[in-house]
């Protein structure tokens, strides 16, 4: 197996080239990120006062939507965290105005409005937040990933005519028509849409350019949501994968 | 009502970029403000784009 970065800016996201493996194998990752890491999310709701418009349920729901950082070392047994507000109207009720009793389990960001309050109405609650998985309930989704072939277009040089429509018909502009030839500008941009190929139809008898998925190649993308970051994400995932395996191998030998 | 926590179809956390999505789209076009705001998938763009802020119309109440 090779495996490629892709340098990006952004912590949340990384971008890898994997080559030499099956689809199964990137998709069992890509499920694993998405349903089986151990995050921290609001769970219950202790609704001590509430005079807002919204009801304890839709407030609970919005609370249990933040995402929180979590440890790298936590899991199912992990200790709950208990996060608490208090406020009165008339405001907007961010989620920087909740304490936790553990710094390191807090909102990722202070900016989601949980509620507006008019005149008076006052909110108090205290959050109970514990470690779950991403299968049982969205709140503990803690990131997306996903991957496509990469693609290979393959440019008949000798007898492309130079017409132009393929470049022109390209969605993604990542077809670069020079004086003698036809250049790929950004092959991984590409998203199979085949365009190319029906505009090089319409003018040619044969089809000259051709866009194929390579079968043991892959685009992957992990991007978190904020309560890690994406290459923790990754690793957290891949451990996931080791203890489903090291349980099964015990299992077998008994 | 009020804009939500995250986007409904894939789950990515959104509410904490109504406010700046809000306050550009007075002078600038909406497309730019959230390629900016690092919203790429239409899933997570017509969170924004059909959201209606009700929250206000209510505030007049409470239970």
């Amino acid at each position: 197996m090779k495996v490629e970065y892709i340098s990006s800016d952004d912590e949340n996201v990384i971008s890898l080239i994997v080559e030499d493996v099956t689809a199964p194998f990137v998709n069992a990752i890509r499920r694993i990120i998405i349903t089986e890491v151990p995050v921290y999310a609001c769970k219950e709701l202790v609704v001590y006062e509430n005079t807002s418009p919204l009801f304890d349920e839709s407030i609970a729901h919005r609370v249990g939507l933040i995402p929180l950082k979590t440890p790298l070392d936590s899991d199912e047994s992990s200790r709950m965290v208990t996060i608490s507000l208090e406020a009165t109207g008339p405001t907007t009720v961010y989620s920087a105005d909740m304490v936790s009793d553990d710094e390191e389990v807090s909102p990722i960001d202070g900016g989601f409005p949980i509620i507006k309050l008019g005149p008076g109405q006052k909110l108090s609650f205290n959050a109970e937040c514990c470690v779950g998985f991403g299968k049982d309930h969205a709140r503990w989704q803690s990131g997306l990933a996903s991957y496509k072939n990469y693609p290979i277009i393959k440019i008949d040089s000798k007898r492309c005519n130079l017409c132009g429509r393929c470049s022109t018909a390209c969605p993604q502009n990542i077809l670069q028509m020079t004086d003698d030839a036809i250049n790929v500008v950004d092959v991984m941009m590409c998203t199979f849409c085949k365009s190319c190929m029906e505009a090089c139809t319409s003018s040619n008898e044969e089809t000259l350019i051709k866009v194929i998925p390579q079968d043991d190649k892959f685009i992957f993308k992990v991007e978190s949501f904020g309560n890690m970051t994406a290459k923790d994400l990754l690793t957290t995932a891949l451990k996931m994968i080791e203890n489903k395996a090291n349980s099964l191998n015990q299992q077998i030998l008994g | 009502m009020i804009i939500p926590i995250r986007c409904f179809t894939c789950g990515k956390p959104i509410g904490n970029l109504y406010n700046e999505y809000k306050e550009r789209i007075v002078t600038e076009d909406p497309k730019k403000v959230l390629d900016d705001l690092g919203l790429e998938r239409y899933c997570c763009r017509r969170m924004f784009l059909s959201h209606v802020d009700l929250i206000d119309e209510v505030l007049e109440f409470s239970i």
